[in-house]
């Protein structure tokens, strides 16, 4: 049974509950105390270290503004890109249906933070690569994730992923049902058919969302890496034939021609006709 | 294909990387030649083949290290090659980084065989017959295998860097085409830099070479403008041509690094004596640049 998030923006209210808990319980340090001049937003994105980064997304359009807030999350991919790639076999699927990295595993190659087409994955200063694991020690033993427990507005709920697509779906349309015109652009982003998150298999920490997904620093198509293996690999061997192939000519001249200053109009000639 | 977006975390992938798949490229390259020569020239052609197997095996033993030495804990390097979950191998068609560490592997050891029987030859070591080994059967059908691996061992870097998610990187899918004549192109221009400085520049394996290195460069040029094509249709040409890597792109490989040589080796009295030695040194260097600009691309 797939455990997941059901994020819904439309309730963050920028409180940073959910960061904290998540640094307190997983014992996650500090990232300093540098200013950002980026709205209320220090935490600047998530990392090794942090693990929940709720975003600040400040718009003005024709005298009007507005205050998007999104706690931003790994999105524990039905396919995930990291765990495609791992070569160490340190990331797993949990029995939970979440993406788990063990620590004790992984060598710090890097590839994961390369695959991710969500940016959630960094090194921690161990140099290993690190990332939300749903809080794995608490639901094996029946408890919420710290964020979604220490959330004051239900912006984070936690659950079988089927209960809450459910539950946000019927969010959906209150939001578009409701008077304020806000509300109309409500989507969910990472649900099956939300066309975005195919090539993935769509989120098991899915997103309620207002405005486009790049607003909020999400891709447009998330892929897997494995889209590219089999055509990169393939050319490149028959590049590599090929170029054998011309090596292998090249090297069965008898030096019959040793006129090294024959010109370089013949050399060309020459050339072309035996490669 | 539409470009990947949102905001993804780079890897950190620098310098050691850079290096790795400089020198990895040389002597898949290199090997690849020597292999050929064994196996499909006449024996004028065989100080070219004992180049290409000295070179190839420190060359991958220096990459070894660079890997190691950049991973975040260097001391589970082996993880690549052992699941200690599951306790089996581990192995990922799928993945260039984990079937990519089996190929370094798989590579490695035909590089050491290779380098061993050379050197038996060059020593004249009687034992067993030793010195007759390399240019024998034995030789020929290590090289066979050996040039398979280095065909699959220089392009899988490509493929690891089209098999993501970052800007440049996986917009394409003919960086594993593009590594792989760029690895050709600088392991030739290796050989025949020592070969041009020991043996003087006019031997018809120099000529040889040449000849291949011309094709290689060739090909080449036209895989980079098809990378760069590839990336301006979707719009993500600029982080690869634009700025400074833009001038180390063009600058430093396509007109010192592809053209230049190509000139040199359809003119090779321009510089008198040193030019096949000028063309291999700019070769190398233009090689070096572009991996250093397709890397940093995703990157900065």
């Amino acid at each position: 049974m797939a455990k997941g998030f059901f994020t819904d923006s439309t309730l963050c209210i920028g409180c940073k509950a959910c960061e904290v808990a998540c640094k307190q319980w997983n014992r996650l340090p500090a990232d300093g105390y540098a200013l950002s001049g980026n709205s209320y937003d220090n935490t600047g994105w998530l990392s090794g270290t942090t693990w929940r980064h709720v975003q600040f997304v400040e718009q003005f359009d024709a005298g009007q503004a507005r205050w998007l807030m999104n706690s931003d999350v790994c999105k524990h991919c039905v396919q995930a890109a990291c765990l495609e790639v791992c070569p160490t076999g340190a990331i797993i699927r949990t029995e939970f249906d979440t993406v788990y990295i063990q620590p004790d595993v992984c060598n710090g190659c890097r590839d994961c933070i390369a695959a991710c087409p969500f940016g959630v994955i960094e090194t921690n200063p161990d140099g290993i690569a690190q990332k939300c694991t749903l809080c794995y020690d608490r639901l094996q033993n029946g408890l919420e994730p710290a964020c979604a427990k220490s959330c004051p507005t239900e912006s984070i709920q936690f659950g079988e992923v089927d209960e809450l697509v459910a539950r946000a779906q019927a969010r959906v349309q209150t939001l578009r049902a409701s008077a304020n015109p806000a509300y109309k652009s409500a989507y969910l982003y990472g649900v099956p058919g939300d066309g975005y998150t195919e090539e993935i298999g769509g989120l098991n920490a899915f997103h309620l969302l207002l405005d486009t997904p790049d607003k909020y620093g999400l891709p447009e198509r998330p892929k897997l890496g494995s889209r590219a293996t089999v055509p990169s690999q393939l050319g490149g061997v028959l590049t590599g034939a090929l170029l054998a192939l011309g090596a292998a000519i090249s090297f069965r001249n008898r030096g019959a021609r040793h006129d090294r200053d024959g010109g370089a109009a013949t050399t060309t000639t020459t050339t072309t006709r035996e490669v | 294909m539409p470009p990947v977006t949102g905001n993804v975390a780079d890897p950190h992938w620098y310098w050691w990387i850079i290096f790795y798949f400089f020198l990895g490229g040389i002597a898949a390259g290199a090997y690849l030649i020597a292999a050929l020569s064994d196996l499909f020239a006449d024996r004028a052609n065989r100080p070219v083949a004992r180049i290409g197997y000295l070179i190839a095996l420190p060359l991958i033993a220096v990459c070894g290290v660079l890997l190691i030495l950049d991973l975040g804990e260097p001391l589970r390097f082996w993880h690549m090659l052992w699941n200690v979950t599951t306790n089996r191998p581990s192995f990922k068609y799928w993945s260039p980084m984990s079937y990519g560490s089996w190929l370094l592997t798989g590579f490695g050891i035909c590089s050491g065989l290779s380098f061993v029987l050379t050197l038996a030859e060059l020593r004249g070591i009687t034992r067993f017959g030793a010195h007759r080994l390399g240019a024998g059967i034995v030789g020929k059908v290590v090289a066979a295998i050996g040039a398979l691996f280095a065909i699959f061992f220089g392009s899988y870097t490509g493929a690891l860097l089209n098999a993501t998610n970052q800007r440049v990187w996986g917009d394409n899918t003919i960086l594993g085409a593009l590594f792989i004549a760029s690895a050709v192109s600088t392991g030739i221009a290796a050989i025949v830099l020592i070969l041009a400085l020991r043996r003087g520049h006019d031997g018809l394996p120099v000529q040889r070479l040449e000849r291949a290195d011309i094709f290689a460069i060739a090909v080449e040029i036209v895989l980079l403008l098809a990378l760069v094509g590839l990336l301006a249709s979707v719009g993500r040409a600029n982080p690869l041509i634009a700025g400074s890597l833009g001038v180390v792109l063009w600058g430093g490989t396509l007109l010192l690094g592809l053209l230049a040589p190509l000139v040199l080796y359809l003119r090779p009295r321009t510089f008198g004596a040193v030019t096949p030695v000028i063309a291999a040194v700019l070769g190398l260097l233009g090689g070096f640049a572009l991996r250093y600009a397709i890397i940093m691309s995703s990157q900065v």
